[in-house]
């Protein structure tokens, strides 16, 4: 087991210098740069800004800025944000708290509803529970996550003065139980879409482990229901959605760019968007890599945990 | 510095040759509000409270990540700036210069500058403190003024304070500079230089180190508070505050990136007044519905333009400039697609700017006029319909930014329209880092739909933006990026620029509008007005075109008992 993970990781090294230079090429080679959010800034000149380009070193030729910046990603130094002129790490993780709190929650959602109506709804397969289930979660991924978010502030938020508006919390009060009534709204609209996906996805592998022989052999054997379900039919049918969990892991910490804008919630997701948009460069490139390092990281755990949970599977 | 040599040369033959306006009288260089100023700030005084109550938090679209104030920035960190660091003087919504840090302006009345207006001594008010506690000094200002000579410190612009030269501090409160040569706008160029404090940008050598950009100390009416980057900046009032104000506790900028997200929060009660980028013309009716909330339609320096990339062969000739103008239903395109929420105009400046020309021809449509005019220019239709002379076709791109669905829809009604008369144009949109890159910059588009201030502050030079010397594809200098070049106006901006005397200044700008107006380098749609929101029981909020955020007078704000 060691020496398979000690494998992936080496594989992994090659993956992710890779993923740099490729990162870095597409990002610097696209039209625009930082820089050009000033062009129209009375009192800027061009000769402003190429000054300022070359403060920043961006007049310098492609490679040696990427071996510039390799060099420094391999210390350590992941490079300064030029939008707060703060080092990216620090941008990075001023937002992945935000970001891991509402996508924890409505993964927790996703996972106790969703699962939980999956597996009922193929133990109880065709029947008006597991028909309503089907039509919710048709509805639920057929709604657009902007508008729907929208829909709760103004139900919810405007009309009825049930849930605050948005934000992670006021200014100035961070009680927990502030925080969490700010979490309802959208980890909820959050949560409603990776619900109906869970329970599509549990469903399934249910329906697959139950149409399995050991499954009638279960049954011939005379063993309750109940033990079927639990022992022989969830079990295998968790096998898959452990790689979906590991896969999961990037988006868990990735953010969810539209829940976030709708609730101003300040996590990863609009820290992407913004930074594309502001050609932030360092932070770009250091979010890239951060979701790299999530995707490997992601998928080797889920091998890994596939051994534990299937006996069959030997990782060599 | 976007002056070139010989510009610095035409200045100081032109203040030579001036010398004789520089009279000693109230009213030169417009320095001479302050009188007038003190009676309004004692009226508004009488129906303030007076103790701090409550706080704003005003919602902004865009996130204000730039907390240095001498380094690049947007309009958005401004309002950030505006409310911790304080200017030698300001400009109020009338256009006037106002002290702030200075205890009067600089006159040739007081002393204050030479009759040459090359000399100037600044009096600094006494008492003011930095919000660390330090005594703010005159070695704050020589230490600003020569941070933003240092080669190495990266500048927004040293636009005019290149020209500052020996400076000399006299006292704790007084100092003098020369000018190499007089520099009219320097007068609005130092309302928008934040003083940065000496005691502490001094202990940092890398310019770089977020130190300061992390912990900004100003001497404005509050003091930095605390920042969640992507969520919210607050302010704290500075009890030791020199000026009027504050009269809330605190101030809290609540970035919302999505504008119909900031509407929406605002109408929830969320935010207490939506700051930049505003509240978009589709959702003022709503707005304006709900009881407690304060639409504000207020005119802002932003001029939409569609401006034409001047180097190109087939906008030399002046009968198409003008055809396509004629040819432009811009009461339509103002009524049905821009809701009618913004002032049709046929200048660069803002109608509020003191130099603004009102007599300038007043736009009209007329198609056929306009086809006749081609037609008689000799621009003739080739078998696919589209003009052409000389082996030049009459066909063109326009760019804006992708996205922007307002001014796309412009473009459409134009290329539908236009295309009667014989001109083929096609439309290509770019994300804004690419469109405002060298994209723009170095006039590599056809023609493109742009909004731009023009003025800085409240001065009406606009020899960076309208100087043939200030074509960065050219020259590499200025931001001169349609191209425009006329020898006249040229002459007209390099001698208004060394003109000490204010009307001298005004029939010179007045007739560089009217010829830019009679030349069309570009086809001016509007002055943007910019709705922003209060609630009802906010009191302060006053709309100034000379700063770029609404923001410039949050001290002045409270609520209503």
């Amino acid at each position: 087991m060691a020496r398979y993970i000690l494998q992936r990781l080496g594989q992994s090294l090659i993956l992710l210098w890779l993923v740099t230079l490729i990162g870095f090429l597409l990002l610097h080679l696209t039209p625009g740069g930082p820089l050009s959010q000033f062009a129209n800034t009375p009192g800027m000149s061009d000769e402003d800004l190429r000054r300022l380009a070359a403060q920043l070193g961006l007049d310098r030729p492609l490679p040696v800025q990427y071996l510039d910046w390799i060099g420094g990603l391999l210390s350590g130094d992941w490079g300064r944000s030029y939008r707060d002129n703060a080092p990216v790490l620090a941008v990075i993780g001023s937002r992945i708290g935000a970001t891991f709190q509402l996508m924890g929650t409505a993964t927790l959602i996703a996972v106790l509803v969703g699962g939980t109506a999956g597996i009922i709804g193929a133990v109880r397969r065709y029947s008006l529970f597991d028909q309503m289930v089907t039509i919710g979660t048709m509805i639920a991924l057929s709604i657009p996550t902007f508008w729907f978010g929208l829909v709760v502030i103004y139900l919810f938020s405007v009309e009825l003065g049930w849930l605050p508006p948005g934000n992670i919390g006021p200014v100035g009060n961070a009680s927990l139980l502030v925080f969490l009534h700010h979490l309802i709204g959208p980890s909820m609209v959050l949560g409603l879409v990776t619900t109906a996906l869970w329970s599509r996805f549990m469903r399934s592998s249910m329906l697959d482990a139950l149409s399995q022989d050991y499954v009638r052999t279960a049954r011939a054997k005379g063993l309750p229901e109940r033990m079927v379900i639990g022992t022989h039919v969830l079990r295998n049918a968790l096998l898959p959605m452990i790689t979906i969990a590991g896969l999961e892991l990037p988006t868990l910490l990735g953010g969810a760019l539209v829940t976030e804008t709708v609730f101003t919630w300040p996590g990863m997701g609009r820290l992407f968007l913004d930074s594309i948009e502001y050609r932030d460069y360092p932070v770009v490139m250091g979010m890239l890599i951060f979701a790299a390092v999530l995707v490997i990281l992601g998928s080797l755990i889920a091998d890994v945990l596939h051994t534990v949970a299937d006996p069959r599977v030997r990782l060599r | 510095m976007p002056i070139c040599n010989d510009h610095d040369a035409a200045i100081a033959t032109i203040v030579d040759r001036n010398r004789h306006l520089l009279l000693p009288r109230r009213g030169l260089l417009g320095l001479a509000a302050a009188a007038g100023m003190g009676a309004r700030a004692k009226a508004q005084t009488a129906a303030q409270p007076r103790e701090r109550r409550g706080q704003i938090i005003m919602g902004l679209s865009q996130e204000p990540t730039r907390f240095h104030p001498l380094q690049a920035r947007i309009e958005v960190d401004e309002g950030v700036h505006l409310n911790i660091y304080s200017a030698l003087w300001g400009v109020d919504a009338k256009g006037d210069l106002v002290p702030d840090l200075v205890a009067e302006l600089p006159s040739v009345d007081n002393g204050g500058l030479s009759a040459d207006g090359l000399q100037w001594r600044i009096k600094l008010r006494p008492g003011v403190t930095w919000h660390d506690g330090a005594p703010f000094t005159a070695e704050d200002v020589k230490y600003t003024l020569e941070l933003l000579q240092n080669p190495d410190f990266p500048a927004a612009s040293r636009n005019g304070h290149a020209l500052v030269r020996d400076i000399t501090v006299h006292g704790p409160t007084e100092l003098s500079w020369r000018m190499e040569s007089f520099f009219a706008p320097y007068f609005a160029i130092l309302a928008w230089t934040f003083i940065v404090p000496r005691h502490v940008l001094s202990r940092l050598p890398d310019f770089r180190d977020p130190a300061f950009t992390n912990n900004p100390i100003g001497t404005g009416p509050f003091k930095w508070g605390e920042r969640r980057p992507g969520d919210y900046i607050r302010l704290d009032a500075y009890e030791r505050y020199h000026g009027e104000g504050p009269f809330v506790e605190r101030v809290i900028f609540k970035y919302i990136p999505d504008m119909t997200v900031l509407k929406t929060q605002f109408v929830a009660g969320a935010v207490d007044a939506v700051g930049i980028a505003g509240i978009t013309p589709d959702n003022y009716a709503e707005v304006e519905r709900r009881r407690g909330l304060v639409l504000h339609k207020s005119p802002t320096a932003f001029v939409t333009f569609f401006a034409l990339n001047n180097g190109l062969p087939q906008f030399q000739d002046a009968a198409v400039r003008k055809a396509l103008y004629l040819g432009l239903d811009r009461d339509t395109i103002n009524r049905d697609l821009f809701y009618g929420a913004n002032r049709p105009t046929e200048s660069y400046l803002p109608q509020e700017n003191w130099a603004y020309n009102p007599n300038l021809p007043k736009h009209q449509y007329n198609p056929d006029g306009a086809a006749r005019m081609l037609e008689e220019a000799g621009w003739r239709r080739g078998r696919d319909g589209v003009r052409a002379r000389n082996g030049v076709r009459l066909e063109f791109s326009t760019s804006t930014v992708a996205g922007n669905h307002l001014r796309e829809q412009v473009q459409q009604f134009l290329q539908q329209s236009w295309e009667p008369l014989g001109v083929k144009m096609t439309i290509q949109n770019f994300p804004a880092a690419v469109m405002w890159g060298d994209f723009f910059r170095l006039s590599q588009f056809n023609t493109t739909i742009v909004g731009s201030i023009y003025p800085i502050a409240s001065d009406p030079d606009v020899s960076d933006r309208l100087g043939s010397w200030a074509i960065p594809a050219r020259s590499g200098a200025g931001a001169n990026a349609i191209q425009y070049a006329n020898p006249e106006v040229d002459r007209l901006l390099r001698e208004s620029v060394g003109l000490v005397d204010r009307e001298a200044r005004k029939r010179n700008y007045w007739k560089v509008q009217e010829i830019v107006r009679g030349d069309l380098p570009f086809f001016t749609l509007h002055q943007q007005i910019q709705a922003e929101g209060t609630k009802a029981n906010l009191v302060g909020y006053e709309a100034n075109v000379n700063y770029r955020t609404n923001a410039w007078n949050l001290s002045k704000w409270y609520w209503r008992a």
